[in-house]
């Protein structure tokens, strides 16, 4: 039924796909297609602008006009049918923006569409659920990892493992770092106050055979002393050819 | 802590920008917030033709670091805290869908009748976005939704939600009286009370058709009876019985 109410417009000259009014909105009425915002059906927003206040770009306004009334019911079923495919679900990097945060927090079911029809086999699916991925942009609290089984991997060795993806990254959420380039000092912080919150069930530290990377476990094996927890460390260690070497509790 | 609108890390793109010396044309970068630059060029002291106070149409604390605040900005201020209000209140019902689509189609019709009657729109608007903010807190402790328990738990809550966006205190206590009893009209009853009691009448009415007389002789006969608006009243003929 349509009905004269406040619906939300989004200026796609000034959007930038960020994605950031997407995570905001509850009900999932948002999504980033091709790079910008899109409201998905009208039945989904409720003209309130959460999502407003935080779009970076001002790309959001509210006008008042004909459109579906807002649907509660059918968004409860949206979240639903999103919610039972986030199990084999994997984040689509290629829709979200720069600085979309936190991907774990929202309903990461979102991107299943656009993933339909596509085979799932080896080296061609990402298993990447969080964003960030950097040690030093990850934010201590982030939602994603509650409960997780963190991947700590060195940089090379994403690119030197046959498959990352398949082999590691599977089931974890990950946080990457070079412990030969990168300061120690700031590291080690970064994973006490991780470590401090609760989260993490079990660690894993990917590193490469080469000498300067045996730094990583340390930084990490510090942090846990920090925070004064003890939780299960494996260290994983691979070749230049990306075969394991050793795989042994630290 | 910091005050965010002085904070850079949260400005956006265009807020530090370019603008030419007016006296010898020399261009000259200006930060959104200082009011005024010397031009290296000729010396001339030039005012900020884009001085931004945007965050002062939000800020609880803006009279204290602006002075009084211009007319403008006031009128901005009060659009932006109808807009907090209904943020607030969503985020209080969370996933509860249907009380946030109650809330939001209240207000809608709240508005319309706000407007024609000539009532105290910010006062209708947060109390219709308001309205039902007891209901949680009733179900927990009464494991009830009835109106009086919704009527008694309420007004604390949508308090703390104003004082929060640093509403004016009359507002809260005229709110918060309209939540306190807004399914129980009292004799001699405010007009910014009426309009919201009809919008949510209508609403409630448009929710449970089903329960409702679905006969139109009674239905037009409960609208003259229940609504208290005239407006209310045209508003749910044309809802209803269309």
């Amino acid at each position: 039924m349509k009905v004269i109410r406040k619906i939300i417009e989004i200026d796609e000259g000034l959007c930038n796909g960020c994605g950031q009014c997407a995570d905001a909105c509850s009900e999932g009425a948002i999504r980033i297609i091709d790079g910008k915002a899109r409201l998905v059906a009208e039945k989904y927003c409720d003209g309130l602008g959460v999502c407003i206040g935080e779009c970076p770009a001002g790309a959001i306004k509210i006008l008042e006009r004909e459109a579906d009334e807002f649907d509660a019911e059918a968004v409860e079923d949206y979240l639903k049918m999103q919610g039972t495919s986030q199990e084999s679900s994997k984040t689509n990097m290629q829709t979200g923006g720069p600085s979309t945060l936190n991907r774990g927090s929202r309903s990461s079911g979102k991107d299943k569409e656009s993933e339909k029809g596509k085979v799932q086999t080896g080296p061609a699916s990402s298993y990447l659920t969080n964003w960030p991925v950097q040690i030093r942009l990850v934010p201590a609290a982030a939602p994603f990892l509650k409960d997780a089984h963190l991947l700590v991997a060195a940089d090379c060795t994403t690119l030197a493992a046959e498959d990352f993806h398949r082999d590691f990254l599977k089931g974890k959420a990950v946080m990457i770092g070079c412990p030969k380039f990168d300061d120690p000092a700031p590291y080690i912080n970064k994973f006490t106050d991780i470590f401090k919150h609760d989260g993490i069930r079990k660690v894993t530290a990917l590193v490469m055979e080469v000498p300067c990377c045996q730094g990583l476990p340390m930084i990490i094996k510090k942090g846990m002393e920090l925070a004064g927890k003890d939780i299960p460390l494996i260290q994983i260690v691979i070749s230049t050819k990306g075969k394991v070497i050793s795989r042994k509790k630290v | 802590m910091r005050c965010p609108g002085q904070d850079t890390r949260y400005w956006k793109p265009g807020d530090i920008f370019e603008a030419p010396c007016p006296t010898c044309g020399n261009i000259l970068e200006f930060f959104k917030d200082e009011p005024a630059r010397s031009c290296k060029n000729c010396g001339h002291r030039v005012i900020n033709p884009r001085m931004d106070f945007g965050c002062a149409s939000y800020c609880k604390f803006a009279e204290q670091c602006i002075g009084e605040l211009p007319p403008d900005l006031l009128a901005q201020r009060q659009e932006l805290f109808k807009n907090r209000v209904a943020i607030e209140m969503k985020q209080y019902f969370h996933k509860d869908f249907k009380r946030i689509g109650h809330a939001a189609k209240v207000s809608r019709y709240a508005e319309q009748i706000a407007l024609k009657e000539k009532a105290d729109m910010a006062v209708v608007l947060t109390a219709a976005y308001l309205h039902d903010v007891g209901i949680k807190e009733a179900e927990r402790k009464y494991k009830s939704a009835e109106a009086a328990y919704q009527e008694e738990l309420g007004p604390p809550i949508a308090e703390a939600i104003m004082e929060r966006l640093g509403a004016p205190a009359k507002l809260i206590k005229e709110v918060c009286d309209i939540i306190g009893h807004h399914h129980h009209p009292r004799p001699d009853e405010t007009l910014n009370f009426k309009a919201l009691y009809d919008a949510d009448m209508l609403v409630n009415i448009e929710e449970s058709r089903g329960n409702y007389l679905s006969n139109k002789e009674s239905l037009e006969a409960l609208i003259d009876k229940k609504f208290l608006t005239e407006t209310g009243k045209k508003l749910a003929r044309e809802v209803l019985l269309k």
